[in-house]
């Protein structure tokens, strides 16, 4: 191909000068916004002040788990120990914490922490399938939870009760958002794609791979941390079992948010929209007076639905061109 | 490889004498024939277990052990034929638990007509699950999790909430007695380990199994029907959960929604440590059995022991990671 071909090559977008807008990562924000319609439609009172920072409150927790499976799908692993890490937190937060709200805090994230760090080395450097994994080791959190804390009970610090009320829930996310912008700025943000998208690849390439996945595991375990706080404050007590249920909402959020299984592919903020949806559908089911007994169908009708448009929109772009106009939806 | 011969016949390698040759050799051959090791992990906990609890190697509690392994033995089974694919079924637990259910709730202590319903059911649920995985292209793990998590409410919605009732008749005796010394769910898991054998070691189905988890593009180049073959693969792992829910029912005798949860992961276990790649092309259902024995047995030890649920599950997590570690790893990112 000859420079001469090349300049007249009309079809030729160089990537400065086009923008491009993967499908996969906005679909969730429009899905979003008919959502918000719907419930709007429904329950006009969805749009309240009031009601949108409720909404916001009660899907924190969701909202952080997504987050952490999402940044362990980027890497093209998976995490199936999300509720069972959730729980211990919890446990931890609940018994042993009971007055001391800052050691709670540092507690919490450490224990989250570990447990990441954890299963990112037996995944990096023992070389064992995630799923395996994370299942084993999800039994595990589940069974140290289960030993400290028998039976449900336990208190949580007034202090970090209060983090769902008024504008924190708010604040919370503002910060998750901002800190997110900062990760992806960071080498550590795009050696995680890379490492998600082709390992080997990437390796080849001189990117630490196996530290990546430590760190990146060990970052998730941290916001499951958060998420264990957040779920202390709001259940203001602790429970050997009740986040176990977490582990399948945050797959189906990261789904939704346009993160994809084989890794490289979506963006975090979509999980924390994908959370939010979830919640809202939730909440929309459950007061279009579904009774409880189809939760489990209808959650798990959503798992299916939202890998289904997933995948309706993987890999397809909306390429713009300012000089000449041209705005062309193509596969990436 | 030989530098010298000595005077006394014995050979000398670069690495050492002929007896740490074969040592060398007896480990890489370990270590590429991961169901050896687990059978030698069962001889390990055998052992174990008859230090810890005298009367452990008694004949009648081996029966036992393997008695309580059989429901695991027959889930895995069907387990086996997914992974080997390629796949992986993650709604084998809620389907024991729904077989398990239907047929106490169904059944009424009547007769043994209630079983082909749950049967039927079951094998809806694999071919929703091998559509989804197979035409939708959706990831198994997400499809199965999903018909799982979606079977657990059907569960819920078509009992009302309520697990009451008899299995049939027949079938209780038939689980809880013993026929030539080995009790009914044993017989249940000879049956299903002879059917999984012949399909998976011994037909054209079963080669193409391995095929396809081998290399998908490779397969159908080959000829092989990815969509009719994993129909045939997730029906099975359904029907081998039925199977497993409905044994489960004779031998405990009333329904628990729950009953069948544990089964996913320890199903998945137990390929795994009989050396199945999770990615598929590996393994057989002789490495499952062991498997399957070996978390039997660990299962038997900590109940003898008297260890609480707490540290039940975090034993068996932490005795899965551990063999795992000890065969179960992948290949190292290389430059």
């Amino acid at each position: 191909m000859t420079e001469a071909a090349n300049a007249t090559n009309e079809r030729a977008l160089p990537a400065s000068r086009a923008l491009i807008i993967e499908l996969g990562d906005v679909a969730i924000y429009v899905g979003l916004f008919l959502l918000i319609a719907a419930s709007t439609a429904f329950e006009p009172t969805t749009l309240q002040p009031s009601r949108l920072l409720y909404t916001v409150a009660i899907s924190l927790v969701l909202i952080f788990a997504a987050v952490a499976e999402g940044l362990v799908m980027l890497l093209g692993s998976i995490d199936l120990a999300v509720g069972a890490v959730i729980t211990l937190v919890n446990v931890v937060v609940a018994s042993i914490v009971s007055t001391n709200p800052a050691l709670g805090i540092a507690l919490a994230i450490a224990v989250g922490c570990g447990a990441g760090v954890v299963a990112g080395l037996l995944v990096a450097y023992v070389r064992l399938p995630s799923i395996v994994v994370t299942l084993a080791l999800a039994s595990v959190w589940g069974g140290i939870a289960l030993y400290v804390m028998p039976t449900p009970g336990g208190s949580v610090p007034a202090l970090l009760q209060q983090l769902i009320y008024g504008p924190w829930p708010i604040v919370i996310v503002i910060v998750l958002v901002a800190a997110l912008y900062w990760f992806s700025r960071l080498r550590l943000g795009r050696f995680t794609y890379a490492a998600g998208a082709d390992p080997a690849a990437a390796f080849r390439a001189g990117i630490p791979v196996e530290r990546t996945r430590v760190v990146v595991f060990g970052i998730a375990g941290m916001l499951l941390g958060i998420a264990g706080i957040l779920f202390s404050a709001l259940t203001g007590g602790g429970d050997p079992l009740a986040a176990n249920a977490y582990t399948l909402p945050a797959i189906t959020a990261a789904v939704l948010g346009g993160i994809a299984f084989r890794g490289g592919k979506g963006t975090l903020w979509g999980a924390i929209a994908g959370a939010v949806a979830l919640t809202q559908i939730t909440h929309l089911v459950f007061f279009m007076g579904v009774p409880a007994f189809y939760q489990g169908i209808v959650n798990g009708a959503l798992l299916v639905l939202s890998v289904g448009i997933s995948r309706a929109t993987s890999d397809r772009a909306i390429v713009i061109r300012v000089r000449p106009m041209r705005i062309a939806i193509t596969r990436a | 490889m030989v530098k010298s011969v000595t005077t006394h016949g014995e050979a000398e390698t670069q690495e050492g004498s002929i007896g740490s040759r074969r040592l060398a050799d007896l480990l890489a051959l370990l270590g590429r024939s991961p169901t050896v090791v687990a059978y030698l992990i069962i001889v390990a906990l055998v052992l174990i277990g008859q230090a810890l609890i005298p009367g452990f190697f008694a004949v009648s509690h081996i029966v036992t052990v393997l008695n309580l392994s059989a429901i695991l033995g027959v889930v895995a089974a069907g387990q086996t034929v997914v992974v080997v694919s390629g796949g992986i079924d993650v709604s084998v637990g809620p389907v024991v638990s729904l077989a398990e259910v239907l047929t106490v709730s169904w059944a009424q202590g009547g007769n043994i007509n209630g079983l082909a319903p749950v049967l039927v059911i079951a094998a809806v649920v694999g071919l929703i699950n091998a559509l989804g995985v197979s035409y939708l292209r959706i990831n198994a793990l997400v499809m199965t999790l999903g018909t799982g998590t979606a079977v657990s409410g059907f569960l819920l919605v078509i009992t009302n909430g309520s697990a009451g009732g008899q299995p049939p008749a027949v079938l209780s005796t038939f689980m809880r007695n013993s026929w030539l010394g080995l009790p009914g769910p044993l017989w249940a898991w000879l049956g299903v380990a002879l059917i999984t054998v012949l399909i998976v070691h011994q037909s054209r189905f079963g080669r193409s199994l391995y095929a396809l988890g081998t290399n998908k593009r490779a397969a159908r180049v080959a000829g092989i029907s990815e969509s009719r073959v994993n129909i045939g693969v997730y029906i099975l792992s359904s029907l081998a959960a039925a199977v497993a829910g409905i044994t489960l029912a004779g031998f405990a005798g009333t329904g628990y929604f729950g009953i069948g949860n544990e089964y996913t992961m320890l199903s998945i276990a137990a390929v795994v440590i009989g050396g199945a790649s999770i990615l598929g092309g590996k393994g057989s259902y002789y490495g499952t059995i062991a498997g399957v024995i070996i978390l039997g047995l660990i299962s038997d030890i900590l109940t003898v022991s008297a260890v609480a649920a707490a540290g039940r599950s975090i034993i068996e997590g932490a005795s899965i990671l551990l063999i795992l570690v000890a065969y179960g790893r992948e290949k190292a990112l290389r430059a």
